[in-house]
């Protein structure tokens, strides 16, 4: 296989080096423009994310590695002390590397769905440069597939990641849609907004905030498209709330008081109360009845941590199915590969085929004149079958695919047909001429 | 023709429903969007295949498959698994596939072995009034049971969200919210149909007054279940209790249903009525 990669990502290279290898669009497209106009290559594409920058090559034949940390550095403008942080694979291993890469599981964050977006960018400014052959092109849309197939076919992707993102999850759990859900937000810094925007991303449409300062309230209330309630919160803001999330710096619990504790007991709904604050903010004796549920951020670590615990076992299905495109696309290339040789084998042997029929014609009758055709067919194809059988065998121990090769080894095996000896001893003159 | 009605047919759809259990088992420990909309497609060809058999089993003996407790406890079967494509279009799948599809298989199991070739029929089971009868305490008996399957799943994941379990069953179950929506629907929906199943038997008990001595009890049975629903949906329209004890009030009502039901159908086909 003729396919190169070298890259580096947040397992090999540190934060720093990776800012310096990162490559902006316009410099991602002067490379390509550099790289289909350069020698020894038939195809290139470009990767670049946060967490990894890699060209992908098709050459015609391999670079020896120092050559591709030169180009890789030349490329990136990283300094060739840093060069060692780079990995060079090649042919099934740069294509395993690839899927993997597409399906997340090459990703710092297990499962992550942003890549797949970043991999069909990457193939789409490469296609635009005129800078893919057809290998690259076949590759690149394979592991796009495999990611997709990955998703599909495992849980990798699933579970929230982030407190954040785990408060939504737990809410989900709970009500289901939260359209329609009504939000109590106690606070308005970093991380009340980080909760809440995740919160609004999930439909939640009905916001009451409150803060101690009026002004951070409004500011929040007005992206939430929600209104300012007073600080502390009353209990008729928690009785009329389906979650209340509170994220305050406050030394001392704010959701608390007895007339709070009488209205939640008195409620006939489901309640959900998110503290998210250290010390905590809501009072957990408010947890009254069955339908009252209150978590704190050591509950959403422990989410997290049992998500991602999920995502690594899937990830071991998920390395199958990665093992099965890769096979698949090393079977295409494989036939990609030989498919040229084979057309001129068939063309060859069907003009021989024809020159001998037509001269050895006439010694038959005309009513034996198809019998003969069938005949000279069935011959031609089973040699056909023989030649092509080593070319697809020689392709995948990367042998000389050349024409003269494949039948010298063919003829070479102990065959007991002598017609088709014949056919190929006389195939070999054809091709000596 | 008889032969492919009550014993190929059946045996095949058993095989078809044991296959659909099978690949929901698979599914509810992993995770494949691909099978499980192959699992999903062949659902429905199964509900469409049992629904031909109902038809022409009822065409054949000019009545539903009520004739005998091996048919209705097949006909019980199409109606759980009817339900339950219903209820599909609203609820994430896996363990509300596997649980209403281990009790269509254990039910057309129990209906095979009791046999569904009804042999000589007791006339009381004759005639159109028995047949909305029947259909429409099947139908609200199928679905308690799905009820009974949403609490159960409500009182499961109650359980993993209050001791902070992170698993497979906090991950894979439906939310408590639909899980509660489509329990409470499913009770009044269920409550309903058997509470007009009662009224429907009291009428026909007064139009064949002969009869009573065949029916009386069974009705006896009814009337307290129906009783207890009403009971249990006014608690539930009250929210008396909160969402998970009425989950468990529910489970236990569908324990008192079944067993009121098996005693009832025991009654009918082999005590007095018999």
């Amino acid at each position: 296989m003729r396919l190169e990669l070298i890259g580096l990502n947040h397992r090999t290279a540190s934060l720093e080096i990776r800012e310096q290898a990162a490559m902006a669009p316009p410099q991602i497209d002067r490379a390509l423009r550099e790289l289909s106009g350069a020698d020894n290559l038939e195809g290139a594409a470009i990767l670049s994310t946060c967490n990894r920058t890699e060209v992908y090559l098709s050459p015609v034949e391999h670079h020896d590695e120092d050559a591709l940390r030169r180009l890789y550095c030349r490329l990136t403008g990283l300094p060739p002390a840093a060069a060692g942080a780079a990995y060079v694979l090649r042919d099934d291993d740069a294509m395993r590397h690839l899927v993997r890469v597409a399906a997340g599981l090459d990703s710092q964050l297990l499962g992550e769905v942003q890549i797949l977006g970043q991999l069909k960018e990457a193939y789409t400014r490469a296609l635009a440069a005129t800078a893919t052959n057809n290998i690259l092109n076949k590759a690149l849309l394979r592991a796009i597939e495999a990611g997709k197939d990955v998703r599909n076919r495992t849980g990798i992707s699933q579970g929230a990641v982030s407190v954040a993102s785990a408060a939504v999850q737990m809410a989900q759990r709970i009500f289901g849609s939260l359209a329609g859900r009504r939000v109590l937000l106690v606070g308005a810094g970093e991380t009340a907004r980080l909760a809440a925007n995740h919160l609004h991303g999930a439909g939640v449409a009905d916001w009451r905030i409150a803060n101690r300062t009026a002004a951070n309230a409004r500011v929040v209330a007005d992206l939430l498209g929600g209104r300012v309630t007073g600080f502390p919160p009353g209990a008729a803001d928690v009785d009329w709330a389906d979650l209340v999330i509170s994220a305050t710096g406050a030394p001392a619990p704010v959701v608390v008081g007895a007339a709070m504790l009488d209205a939640v007991r008195r409620r006939k709904r489901p309640l959900l109360l998110l503290d998210l604050a250290v010390p905590r903010d809501i009072d957990p004796a408010l947890a009254v009845h069955a339908d009252v549920y209150l978590y704190t951020v050591d509950d959403f670590e422990d989410l997290v941590a049992a998500n991602l615990e999920a995502r690594r076992k899937e990830a071991l299905r998920a390395e199958q199915i990665v093992e099965k495109h890769v096979a698949e696309f090393s079977a295409w290339y494989r036939e990609h590969r030989v498919a040229p040789t084979i057309e001129r084998l068939h063309a060859v042997l069907e003009d021989l085929r024809r020159h001998e029929v037509e001269r050895n014609q006439r010694r038959f009758s005309p009513q034996d004149h198809a019998q003969l055709e069938r005949f000279s067919q069935a011959l031609i194809r089973k040699v056909e079958g023989l030649i092509a059988a080593n070319l697809r065998q020689a392709s995948v121990q990367d042998d000389d695919l050349s024409l003269a090769s494949a039948i010298a080894r063919a003829t070479a095996r102990d065959m007991q047909d002598a017609g088709v000896q014949q056919v190929l001893e006389r195939l070999r003159q054809e091709g000596r001429h | 023709m008889d032969q492919w009605l009550y014993l190929v047919l059946p045996q095949l759809l058993l095989v078809g429903f044991g296959v659909l259990l099978g690949i929901w088992a698979i599914l509810l420990r992993r995770t494949d969007l691909g099978l499980e909309a192959v699992a999903i497609r062949f659902g429905w060809l199964a509900a469409a295949v049992l629904g031909v058999w109902i038809v022409a089993l009822a065409v054949r003996q000019r009545q539903l498959p009520i004739l005998n407790p091996g048919q209705l406890a097949f006909f019980l079967a199409a109606l759980v698994w009817f339900g339950q494509c219903y209820a599909q279009r609203w609820v994430n799948q896996r363990l509300f596939a596997v649980l209403p599809l281990l009790g269509v298989v254990g039910l057309m199991v129990l209906g095979l072995v009791s046999g569904l070739h009804p042999g000589t029929v007791t006339r009381f089971l004759v005639g159109p009034e028995v047949a909305v009868h029947a259909s429409l305490s099947l139908a609200g008996v199928a679905l308690l049971l799905g009820c009974g399957v949403f609490a159960t799943g409500h009182m499961i994941l109650h359980q993993q969200i209050r001791r902070r379990r992170f698993d497979a069953w906090f991950q894979r179950l439906p939310s408590l919210g639909d899980l509660d929506r489509l329990r409470r629907l499913t009770l009044v929906t269920g409550t309903a149909l058997v509470v007009a199943s009662v009224a429907t038997a009291m009428i026909w008990t007064s139009l064949r007054p002969g009869e009573e001595a065949t029916v009386i009890s069974h009705l006896h049975q009814m009337l307290l279940l129906a009783a207890l629903l009403v009971a249990l949906v006014v608690v539930d329209r009250r929210r008396w209790w909160s969402a998970n004890g009425l989950a468990v009030g529910c489970v236990i009502m569908c324990g008192v249903m079944v067993t009121l039901l098996c005693v009832s159908v025991i009654e009918i086909f082999q005590g007095r009525g018999a």
